[in-house]
Parts: C-alpha cells; structure tokens; sequence
C-alpha cells in the first residue's frame, strides 16, 4: 500500500467516526444542561483542600487530598474566588518534591539498584521493575510480572524518572483542581536523600488509585551518599543549559563528537543533523562556562568560541541517557528545562559538552 | 460569558472536542464524554471567560468524566474503540481500526485529527492542552507505526 492510500483510509475512518458519533446542536446542549443541572446541585461537592506535610522518621509524607462536603452554594463559585482554594496547596507540594529533588541531587548518588513494584488493582497487574544504575547509566532493567498478570511493559525507572513521574501527577491535580473533577489524593514518602519510597495517586477518586507504587532503594556505593556537593551546581542562561564545574571531578574525558546544526526548538538549543527528521535532535547540556547572548542568538563557549542558530555544530563530549543527568548538572532550573525539552522534543538522550 | 459569546464558543471548540474524545475513548463514550463537557460549559459559563484554552479545558473535563464511567463500567478503554470485527455494514475498515487501536491515545488522536481531519498541529495541540512539539512527535510516531503496521510503502518518483 502507498502513502497517499493510507491518508485516504484514515480520512475515511475519521468520516465513519463522525457518522457513528455526530455533532451536538446547540439548542440540544442547551436543554439537556437545565435538565440535568437541578441534580448535580444535590451532588455532595468538594470544597476543602487539604495539604498535610508529616515528617515520620527519615521520611517526609506528603498528601493532597480534597474532602467532599456538601456546599451547594460552591457549585457556581468560581474556584478562584472559593476561600478553600486560595490555600496555597500545589505550591507546598511542590517544594516538598522540590527538596527532595535537591536531597537527590546533593547525595550524588550514581550507582544504585532499584525495585519499583505497583499494587494490583484495576489499572494495574502488580508488576516488578528491576534497574540497576551504574555511573548515572542504566546498565540492567528486568520485568517481572504476576502469574495473573498478561503481560507488563518494560520500563528502566531511575529515581530522577520517579520524581519526574511525582511531577507529572502534581500537575494533573493542579489541572484538575476544580470541584467538577471530584476528589483527588496523592501521598509520598521519601527517603532522607529524596528517593520516593511509597507513591499513591488518585485522580478523580474512584474505587481503585490510578497509581500505587513501593520502591526499594539500594546504593551500591555508599560512600557516594556523603559526596560534598559539586563547586558549582551548573545552570541556565537563556536557552543555554550549562553544566556542573568541574565535571564529575576524576571521570575520563569522553570524545564523542556532536555534528549538525544549532536550532533553537522551544527555547531548547539541539543540534540537528542536516536533512534529519525532527526524532534526530540532540539535547545539549554545554560544559561550565557557556553563555548566552540574546543579541546575536549565539553560544559562546568558555573559550570565547561563538554558535550563532543556524550555524555548524562541532562539539566533543559524550551521549547519556536523560536519566543520568544529575551527574552533569544539579541546578533544579536546569534540570527543569532538561526534563521540559527532552519532553517537547520526544527525546531521552542528552550530549553532554565537555 | 454571556449567551452569544456561549454560541461562539460552541461554534469553534464542538466539533475538535467532541472528534478529540471519540479518538480518545471511542464513538459511545466519547461522545457522552463531549456531551457531558458541553453541558458543564453552558453551566458553568462564567468560569470559562478567564480561559486560555477553553478547547483544552472542556477537554480535561470531557477527560474525567469518560474515567469516572470506564470506572463504574469497568471495562477498557480499548475495548470501546470501533469493532474490528468483520461487518458488511460497518463503515469502519477492519484492518486500519486494528492497527490504530494499537496506538497510544495520544498517538491515536493526533494522528485522526491531523491527518484524518485536517487540523492544523497548532489546533490540535490546543485541544489536547499539549505543546506542538509533543503534539507533532505522537502525529509523526503515529503516523510511523500505523505505517509500520499497515506495510505501507513511500511512492516512488516515477509513480
């Protein structure tokens, strides 16, 4: 079959989608809308958001909950101005997960073993992953699944991915803040150096957590957990997101080289190959020193070298999973702008400038 | 937002909402899922004047109420996709509808909206609450596995 056949079959397909589920009149939504609306008021609404921030142990357990209550007059507040919702919930939150993001990165840890094992429940079949890291790399991820379980997908956590998971499910609450999405729940547990140890998530609550997940941690080098922090924990400038200094003091200098073309992508700066395809963008974490200059759109390498977008790349340095970052940069922003980019470009790999 | 400015609204975001959610969740419940998000805007229509993305928005709102009916009904997602079972009178072509239910959601609504519908990337990031740069990468790695799938092969300069 040819390209042009199958944009054919997918319009034809889209077509047969819109004869099985055809367009709403807009006198139907109106009257239906009143029908249906003196029963939802009955509803028990949720009004109260709830941050609990515990410190047990060596652990830090956060929770966001919403508690139902019956406040009909809610309904038709606008969630901005409900008193409950100036709480500043997200916020704490997020410096919870925040602190131990900067817990992870100052114990500097590289090398570790991970077990992350989901509960069973309707979303999920009780699987186990396995990871080992071993120098900011994964090296090993096994799977293992249930006797009851079909089939679980493979995936090589690592903790930065896990905080990145947190993250993501944080912002789906913040998304879903308002009462028309019903009751949301998230608790945490960290360990002392931010590794997440327990994670339960609830969007929209239900019988069953979206989420539930035990994680077992295990450094295999624990004399790394007491590494000073680095010099300087690397940053961002413009779109330039530079690296630690010195650069994982003692590690070989490594000698791939980075070819293509500066672009600028989302505020991201990536080399792309000439006449590569969109997938083949590389992420640059440029070595300590590096600015920006906002005038001319150009890098300026630590050695007064200039990149202008558009220009010729010839970087030496080395590839590295997304996972690894923390090893070449430890700023939270720059680790930040790392996560956005490599999630807006479709990647996981970084160059890292040495 | 006063009645008019609602049947403007309604005007542009009916037909991506409601073809967003039947990509997503199927004929039966994404539909219901549009249904129950319009309703909720001509409710709530004063929420929506201080709304970026109000496409967006009624989307995430369609989203939770598809969940919170998969969870009562408790059956897949997947399973309320257009039957890929032979049938005379489906419209729907066995073959492609198997090949996009193994699509990711994501990969499944960019791809229909794109390329099934015509929507712009900007359009369809919009109504999904995505950067066009994630939209674009599920359309491309849709459109590459349905191609995949499908044995599809690249025409050739002499035709």
């Amino acid at each position: 079959m040819m390209s042009h056949q199958l944009d054919e079959r997918i319009r034809n397909h889209a077509a047969a989608l819109d004869q099985a589920a055809p367009p709403f009149r807009l006198d139907d939504i109106r009257a239906s809308s009143r029908a249906v609306g003196g029963r939802r008021l009955l509803r028990p609404l949720v009004a109260a958001a709830a941050v609990v921030l515990v410190v047990v142990g060596g652990l830090v357990a956060i929770s966001v909950g919403r508690d139902p209550e019956p406040e009909p007059a809610a309904v038709s507040a606008p969630s901005s101005t409900t008193p409950t919702d100036t709480t500043p919930t997200e916020p704490s939150v997020s410096e919870g997960l925040d602190e131990s993001r900067t817990r992870w990165a100052a114990a500097a840890v590289t090398s570790y073993r991970l077990d992350v094992t989901e509960d069973r429940n309707y979303w999920s079949q009780g699987c186990t992953w396995t990871t080992l890291v071993s120098d900011g790399v994964v090296t090993e991820s096994t799977v293992v699944a249930p006797s009851t379980a079909r089939e679980c997908p493979s995936a090589e956590w690592t903790v930065e991915q896990l905080h990145d998971l947190i993250a993501s499910w944080l912002d789906s609450i913040e998304a879903f803040s308002g009462p028309e999405f019903g009751e949301h729940t998230l608790q945490v547990e960290y360990s002392e150096i931010g590794v997440p140890v327990t994670m339960e998530y609830d969007l929209a609550n239900g019988d069953d957590e979206e989420a539930s997940m035990r994680v077992t941690f295990e450094s295999l080098r624990p004399d790394a957990t007491t590494a000073p922090p680095r010099t300087n924990p690397g940053g961002v400038d413009g779109p330039a997101v530079f690296g630690t200094e010195p650069l994982d003091a003692g590690a070989e200098v490594e000698e791939a080289a980075l070819g293509g073309t500066l672009q600028l992508v989302d505020e991201c700066l990536v080399a792309a190959p000439p006449g590569g395809s969109t997938n083949q963008r590389t992420l640059i974490i440029w070595e300590f020193g590096t600015t920006w200059e906002q005038s001319t759109t150009s890098v300026i390498q630590q050695g007064g070298e200039r990149i202008a977008i558009g220009e010729e790349l010839d970087l030496g340095g080395g590839f590295h999973p997304l996972g690894s970052m923390n090893r070449y940069v430890s700023d939270l922003t720059a680790q930040d702008r790392i996560r956005s980019c490599s999630q807006a470009l479709g990647t996981t790999e970084l160059f890292v400038d040495q | 937002m006063d009645e008019v400015g609602f049947d403007e609204l309604f005007g542009v975001v009916e037909a991506p909402l409601r073809r967003t959610l039947v990509a997503w969740y199927g004929p039966t419940l994404g539909r219901d899922a549009a249904q129950h998000a319009l309703e909720w805007a001509w409710a709530h229509r004063s929420r929506l004047d201080g709304i970026g993305n109000p496409a967006g928005y009624l989307f995430r709102v369609g989203q939770s109420h598809a969940k919170r009916e998969l969870r009562r009904s408790r059956v897949s997602a997947t399973s309320l996709l257009p039957a890929t079972v032979v049938d005379e009178d489906s419209p729907f072509e066995p073959e492609l509808t198997t090949a996009l239910a193994t699509l990711s959601e994501q990969q499944r609504v960019a791809v229909l909206l794109v390329h099934g519908y015509g929507y712009s990337l900007r359009e369809a990031a919009d109504v999904l609450n995505v950067s066009l740069s994630t939209l674009r990468t599920h359309a491309d790695r849709g459109l590459a596995r349905l191609r995949s799938h499908l044995e599809v092969h690249d025409e050739s300069p002499t035709g």
